[in-house]
């Protein structure tokens, strides 16, 4: 991959693309938008590959890194509310999910651990973890969101993330 | 050596002050027990993708990707022909030439064709007060290249550095006319003169603008 490969890359878009796309729509909420941030991704993916370092972490924490940035760059530079497709919402209840269900039994079984990880944990700081995760929100901002002390955004934060590194084991 | 543990989550939900963030990307280039433990939080933070349900990419979607990539290929190979001419009209100016050269000149030309010939650098001239100053030239991953068009003044040297949030960050110093370095996520440098070296690892972060200023340039 690091010598440019396309054969590589396309394999790679086809393992991640359904997780990186439903976490920009996670993001963004636009579908629009959205298919635009998967397309960046996998070429921003394409162009740092050499800076992938596997004792440094899995390919997909690399992949998911610049997706996540790249989506919370848009948002920060649209700064409008997203446009909301419930069809397309992984998180809404009424939305369709049995097109999405990912069909590999191992993504089905990751996914209810951390499903289950993640209802296990106290819901402010699931709360506090997700909205730093999925909106970028600084701990700071976190604070002033919800009339939290900093100290007290910072602490819940780290225990989440102690918590969920506890139960999924070494990610 | 301070371990940046505590730090460390902070550090990953882009909390910490440009100062302290600094400092601790500083500390993680030497510290494995640190990179370790940061590698570990980051798996465990972006586990959160995989509580999400997978949504298929539109169809078109890979078409487009191929489609940039031969685009890209295309458009870097024209700019490296015209950025090599540059490049090697620079070296020749640099008064590095062919025959005759000195152990350093052999590195520095190394260098510069190295630089030159990769498809993946951009590059622009710098000035300064009107004059011309020399050549940066950077790559995506994070490095870059300064080529000075003259040496500093006697008794100075060159200094690049990182600005974000008021400060300057120290990339690297030499009394040389190349500097190279790791410019990381900064996306303003920022040239002047100084009295001695500062490099990454050991310098020290100061206020913005340097006594001695002699460019900005924002990196696209």
């Amino acid at each position: 991959m690091a010598r440019g490969e396309e054969e590589a890359l396309e394999a790679l878009y086809h393992t991640l693309a359904p997780w990186v796309f439903a976490l920009i729509h996670r993001i963004l909420k636009n579908p629009e938008v959205a298919k635009e941030v998967l397309q960046d991704t996998f070429l921003r993916v394409y162009q740092q590959a050499w800076r992938y370092d596997p004792k440094r972490g899995k390919p997909t924490t690399f992949v998911y890194a610049i997706a996540r940035n790249l989506a919370l760059s848009r948002l920060r530079g649209e700064r409008r509310q997203p446009l909301k497709d419930p069809t397309l919402d992984p998180h809404d209840p009424e939305g369709d999910r049995e097109a999405t269900w990912g069909t590999e039994r191992e993504d089905r079984e990751d996914r209810v651990r951390v499903v289950q990880a993640l209802e296990d944990l106290p819901p402010q700081e699931r709360l506090l973890l997700e909205e730093a995760f999925y909106l970028g929100l600084t701990h700071r901002e976190l604070a002033e969101r919800h009339g939290l002390p900093l100290g007290t955004v910072k602490a819940r934060i780290r225990r989440a993330l102690a918590k969920l590194r506890g139960k999924l084991g070494e990610a | 050596m301070e371990h940046v543990e505590e730090l460390l989550t902070d550090y990953l939900t882009g909390s910490l002050e440009a100062r302290d963030q600094a400092q601790v990307e500083a500390h993680l280039r030497t510290c494995r027990r640190c990179q370790e433990e940061l590698r570990a939080l980051e798996e465990t933070f972006y586990t959160l993708t995989h509580a999400l349900i997978p949504v298929p990419p539109p169809p078109e979607s890979l078409d487009r990707i191929r489609s940039e990539l031969r685009w890209d290929r295309r458009k870097r190979n024209a700019i490296r022909t015209l950025f090599l001419a540059a490049a090697l009209g620079v070296a020749f100016a640099l008064g590095i030439y062919l025959g005759g050269k000195t152990p350093i000149q052999e590195t520095a030309l190394e260098k510069v064709a190295y630089w030159a010939s990769d498809p993946g650098a951009h590059w622009r001239l710098l000035r300064t007060e009107g004059e011309s100053l020399g050549l940066l030239l950077w790559r995506e991953d994070g490095r870059c290249l300064v080529l000075f068009r003259e040496p500093p003044p006697r008794g100075t040297v060159y200094q690049l550095w990182g600005e974000e949030g008021g400060w300057l960050f120290p990339l690297a110093g030499g009394p040389t006319r190349i500097l190279e370095a790791d410019y990381g996520h900064f996306r303003t440098l920022v040239l002047s003169l100084e009295s001695r070296p500062e490099n990454a690892v050991s310098g020290k972060p100061r206020p913005s603008p340097p006594a001695r200023f002699l460019t900005r340039l924002n990196l696209p």
